[in-house]
């Protein structure tokens, strides 16, 4: 008998007892003229257990102003359009070089074919010169 | 009959090939000689260029039309130039290289001190390619420009173009 109620104690203090196990030991030491110590503390848990539990309005956190997350997208943005504008600028720095490259070679090309033609229109010159002498023959012989 | 045209249809995107091996050979000889400037405008350059060109124009600019229709023609242009050497020889060497079965002779003018001959190649009476060689005692230029265009284009360029940009062109490579 002595072993059970020993054995109660220890699983209460391990923390292992039932509601009904734990009242059972309560009553003892209720009971018992000389609970000292161990009266004080189980009147002390009744008192609590007793106790209402009280509704306690925490203040909440502050809502921050959300100017950090707004920095952030902004600058995301401007780093986004400032590398598209970089990119295009350098696309364009491109597109202008190869131009300059192509109306080079069609600059030399177009310099030389007018070399070639330019020879034709003196010849074009003589022709008229030809129609001339001939005007100026026909004439004579009239 | 047949069988010989038939054989030569067969060569005949060889022998360009091989006319084309010829025009590298020429770039690849003079590599590594610093007297020479090399340029290869390449498809990717050709569309960029008619990017920039289409971007930048005039709606109503007849020039620029033309030379835009000219650019979306043109595939590619290879330069070998030099200056303060002599041409002429350099012209003989090329013209030695250049087999002229597959060119046609479109233009040559010759005087004491220079060459330029322009040759083309065709297909189906259209020009694939166009060659320009020119040496004088001090300078060479060749030049390939290949694509698919007419002589109407050749002469558009000869005739009634003012380059939109060659003027500003000319101005900066003079204050160079």
């Amino acid at each position: 008998m002595e072993n059970k109620h020993e054995e109660l104690w220890d699983k209460y203090w391990k923390g292992e007892t039932t509601l009904e196990e734990e009242n059972m030991l309560f009553s003892e030491v209720e009971a018992d003229q000389q609970g000292g110590s161990l009266k004080d503390f189980f009147s002390g848990i009744q008192a609590i257990r007793s106790e209402k539990p009280i509704a306690v309005q925490l203040p909440l956190p502050k809502q921050k102003y959300p100017w950090q997350k707004l920095a952030a997208v902004l600058l995301v943005f401007l780093t986004v359009t400032a590398c598209w504008w970089g990119y295009k600028e350098y696309e364009q720095q491109q597109q202008e070089m190869a131009y300059q490259q192509v109306v080079e070679a069609m600059g030399k090309i177009q310099l030389n074919l007018r070399k070639g033609t330019s020879h034709l229109e003196s010849m074009e010159k003589i022709k008229y010169l030809n129609s001339g002498v001939n005007w100026y023959d026909n004439n004579k012989n009239n | 009959m047949k069988k010989i045209l038939l054989l030569a249809l067969c060569l005949l995107p060889w022998l360009a090939q091989a006319q084309t091996e010829v025009i590298e050979k020429f770039y690849e000889k003079y590599r590594q000689d610093e007297r020479f400037s090399r340029v290869y405008i390449s498809p990717k350059l050709m569309q960029m260029a008619g990017g920039f060109l289409s971007s930048n124009a005039d709606e109503k600019d007849e020039d620029a039309e033309n030379l835009m229709e000219l650019i979306t023609k043109v595939k590619g242009i290879r330069i070998l130039s030099a200056e303060k050497i002599g041409g002429l020889a350099l012209f003989s060497e090329a013209m030695g290289d250049l087999k002229k079965g597959l060119y046609e002779e479109l233009m040559d003018v010759r005087d004491k001190e220079s060459s330029l001959k322009f040759m083309v190649r065709e297909e189906g009476g259209r020009i694939k390619e166009l060659l320009m060689v020119s040496g004088s005692t001090s300078e060479f230029t060749f030049m390939s420009m290949q694509g698919d265009f007419t002589y109407q284009d050749l002469n558009m360029l000869s005739e009634n173009t003012n380059l939109p940009g060659m003027e500003e062109y000319g101005r900066a490579k003079k204050n160079k």
